[in-house]
């Protein structure tokens, strides 16, 4: 688990804290204000202490720098300071607080599994009778991923799904109905044609109108051929932007193991966060 | 040798399946069209805004359009044109038959006329006229090379006759392209009045020829036996005179009736050559006859023997004219 950064003030990329998302983005915070230098001195404090496990000092520190510059990644900070100090509740709500504030969040489909461990966490901490002391491990993300039918509207990729989705679909049906429609008219003519040269022209046609019943048929099939590539082009956009879209959210759902797992557990530093 | 194999995407191969069902389904245009298929184009339509000419190398025959270098095609070669032939019989008749040999040519390819066998374009047999009456097929063989046809000649009078040669379908539809139809005139002479009596023949038009049913420029040509064709003038001459054209005249008969036949000629041969063109007047779809009398240089009527008049001298003197029949066709 590892501290939110702050843009500008963000730890180094060494810092030994776990990282809960790749990269979250995080807005500069304005300079040269006295507030936002308050705030960015009890960040570093909270940092410090978070870092040396006095969570109750980090989380009053990263309070008061949230009272002095309203970011949400102070709230996620705080969240962390609450779980490892048991208080699931107040975790949870810091953590939707964070949700709610940054609703662009990257990191949000692991803070949503987060807030649903914790949950659990909390359901069982009631079923025990246990207080709300007992500092728990934060649990191992990789062991609880969340429901597909959970994602949030908002998930990654869900652009490149829905404009994928509607492309191949538009695409598939300009290259099936229109190259169905205009082959049958392409082939009527050129059943009318036959007719003409070698069934005994039933209809009496002359020479230059199945001449323009060729022509006629030509221009149909070319506008098949056109269709069905030019829909089969359109179609297969689609599909791929479909299949980035599914590959990007899936990578959210279910990030890297790698990221996650072994030293990550004991809090430890598994990629640059901060 | 070495093979390798050929590896096909997944995608690419479904959208190729897509195309393959879309093609399947909806059908493509497969047609090879071939404006030099005979027999499949109709034309000669009577409806003048739509286009029913034939391509190029192609000719109209029988309303549809056919390979110009397969068309029928029929010539006589025997008897010349305008050959003489003696015979017994007087202008009013009384003579055995007699046997004409007619050489004929063509390029048709010849099937039984009752085989029933279906039309196929360039098969058929021949029809052969004798002054408009239909006297022989000729069905067996080939007619690629000159082939002589026996006709017996029962209509043996004196004057000009026809000759006239038709190609006919396997289902005894006349071809009706120009090169389908072949004639030649003659003339028979009684034998003991060979170079005595004149003769007057409609070359042009052939009788049957089709014209329109609206005013119709009609242009006539004659020829003459015995009798040469002069400009009008005030001089009675043996042999010598002009012709009148009457339309729808009916002759002979017309000559006794009190207003005779001189008021209605239309036209004038003689002063100008052998031919003139008159303005035949509308009618319905029916036949109509076209006349022509010869007459003396003063326009007086010329009758055999000379100075007799035919119209008073009914039993003695004979007018001297042909006619022919003309169909008038709105089509």
């Amino acid at each position: 688990m590892t501290l939110a950064p702050l843009g500008a003030a963000a730890g180094p990329a060494d810092d030994p804290l776990p990282a809960v998302t790749d990269d979250p983005p995080v807005a500069d915070p304005p300079k040269g204000n006295p507030g936002v230098d308050q705030a960015m001195a009890a960040y570093q404090r909270g940092r410090q202490n978070y870092n040396l496990a006095q969570y109750e000092a980090a989380l009053s520190d990263f309070q008061e720098a949230a009272s002095l510059y309203a970011s949400p990644d102070f709230q996620y900070n705080i969240g962390l300071c609450y779980e490892q100090l048991g208080k699931y509740d107040d975790a949870i709500r810091a953590f939707v607080t964070y949700l709610k504030t940054k609703p662009d969040a990257e990191d949000r489909p692991n803070v949503e599994n987060r807030i649903r461990e914790l949950q659990r966490d909390l359901e069982r901490q009631e079923r025990n009778g246990t207080g709300g002391t007992v500092v728990t491990p934060p649990p191992p993300l990789e062991d609880s991923p969340p429901p597909e039918d959970e994602e949030a509207p908002t998930s990654p990729g869900r652009g490149l799904i829905i404009a994928g989705a509607a492309l191949a679909g538009v695409g598939g049906v300009v290259a099936l109905g229109g190259g169905i429609a205009f082959g049958v008219l392409a082939r009527n003519r050129g059943d009318a044609v036959n007719g003409v040269q070698f069934g005994g022209n039933p209809d009496d046609l002359t020479f230059s109108q199945a001449e323009a019943l060729d022509a006629e048929g030509r221009r149909f099939e070319a506008i098949q051929i056109g269709m069905v590539a030019a829909g089969a082009a359109v179609a297969v956009t689609g599909a791929v932007l479909l299949a980035v879209g599914l590959r990007k959210r899936n990578s959210a759902k279910n990030p890297a193991p790698s990221a996650w797992i072994a030293p990550g557990m004991a809090g430890l530093a598994l990629t640059g966060r901060f | 040798m070495s093979m390798s194999l050929h590896t096909v995407s997944p995608r690419v191969a479904a959208l190729s399946f897509v195309g393959a069902c879309t093609l399947m389904v909806g059908g493509c245009y497969t047609v090879e069209f071939d404006p030099t298929v005979g027999g499949a184009f109709r034309c000669n339509l009577e409806d003048e805004e739509i286009d029913s000419s034939c391509p190029s190398g192609m000719s109209c025959v029988n309303d549809h359009c056919e390979d110009e270098e397969a068309l029928p095609s029929l010539a006589v070669l025997s008897p010349e044109d305008q050959l003489v032939l003696e015979t017994s019989a007087t202008v009013q008749g009384g003579a055995d038959p007699f046997a004409l040999s007619i050489r004929v040519q063509g390029s048709l390819t010849l099937v039984s006329a009752t085989s029933g066998a279906e039309h196929v374009f360039g098969e058929g047999h021949v029809a052969v006229f004798i002054d408009n009456e239909e006297q022989a097929i000729i069905d067996e063989g080939g007619i690629s090379s000159s082939t002589p046809v026996e006709i017996e000649i029962t209509n043996n009078v004196p004057g000009p006759h026809r000759i006239a040669l038709q190609a006919r379908r396997n289902d005894g539809v006349d071809y009706d392209n120009e090169g389908a139809f072949a004639t030649r005139l003659f003339w028979l002479e009684n034998e003991l009045e060979v170079g005595l009596r004149p003769f007057v023949a409609i070359k042009s038009p052939w009788p049957h020829t089709a014209f329109s049913t609206d005013d119709e420029d009609i242009e006539v040509e004659l020829i003459t036996r015995n009798f040469t064709l002069v400009p009008p003038n005030t001089m009675q001459a043996d042999s010598t005179g002009h012709s009148h054209i009457y339309y729808d005249t009916p002759w002979p008969d017309c000559v006794l009736q009190p207003d005779g036949c001189d008021k209605d000629y239309l036209g004038v041969v003689g002063a100008d050559g052998n031919r003139t063109q008159f303005t035949a007047p509308a009618s319905g779809d029916e036949t109509a006859t076209i006349t022509a009398v010869l007459r003396h240089v003063d326009h007086f009527p010329y009758g055999f023997p000379f100075e007799c008049d035919p119209a008073t001298e009914v039993n003695l003197c004979q007018p001297i004219f042909d006619e022919v029949t003309i169909n008038r066709t709105s089509r």
